[in-house]
């Protein structure tokens, strides 16, 4: 699994974008966002309620379900124009 | 036409091309973003906007679309920068036009609102003391959701 980090977020954990093995026991946006926030040096910055999912170029909700081929994406809040 | 830029862009050029394209016109709006030289009395030496490779083209062209639905436009031009834009460089261009002066009015100022809002982009303040990750406003949200309140307008 490709999972990448975008601004503040890309800083915080100093990754750009890793490759993932994903554990048995994940399944979903949520338990996989804990379990990088719980390996991840810095990982916490994850947790912020402002913090949302993409999942193969599609902002999804965390209950959605993710397999080792996705592509994932954490990103804070977006601020444009 | 909407295009996300890494390099600076004369907006007078653009604009008057766009002009130039655009038969029929009765109305045109425009609006042009600059990187502000000073922040809260800080100077600014840059703005950095990160995008996603396919998400933030993709959340544009939907509000552009929106746009389309709710006012009668005759053609519109979006410009917006991405990466590194030094201060006193612009931002962001939105023009349309229309028939009528409300439709090419209206519209650049929802496109803006939007985003503002909904388009995906992470902008980070360049100072000469550091730089910071800009969060959005209250207010960001606030002139976007003017539109919904005057839905029927």
């Amino acid at each position: 699994m490709e999972v990448r980090y975008f601004g503040r977020l890309r800083e915080q954990l100093n990754i750009e974008v890793e490759q993932v093995s994903l554990p048995d026991n994940i399944s979903d946006a949520s338990t996989l966002r804990t379990w990088l926030a719980s390996t991840r040096y810095n990982g916490t910055c994850l947790l912020d309620q402002s913090v949302r999912v993409i999942v193969n170029e599609e902002i999804v909700t965390w209950e959605h379900t993710v397999t080792e081929t996705d592509s994932i994406a954490f990103i804070p809040p977006v601020s444009g124009g | 036409m909407f295009s996300l830029l890494k390099e600076n862009f004369n907006a007078a050029t653009e604009l008057s091309l766009f002009l130039s394209e655009a038969d029929g016109r009765g109305a045109t709006t425009s609006f042009i973003g600059t990187v502000r030289g000073k922040e809260q009395k800080q100077e600014v030496n840059a703005l950095f906007i990160e995008h996603h490779p396919v998400l933030t083209e993709k959340s544009i062209r939907e509000i552009i679309m929106q746009a389309c639905n709710r006012w009668r436009l005759l053609r519109y031009l979006v410009l917006h920068r991405i990466g590194t834009i030094h201060s006193g460089e612009d931002i962001v261009l939105v023009a349309t036009t229309a028939t009528h002066r409300r439709d090419a009015f209206e519209a650049v100022d929802f496109i803006m609102d939007y985003l503002k809002a909904d388009a995906l982009f992470w902008k980070k303040q360049i100072t000469e003391t550091g730089a910071e990750w800009i969060e959005p406003r209250a207010q960001d949200y606030q002139d976007k959701k003017r539109w919904r309140d005057n839905a029927g307008y």
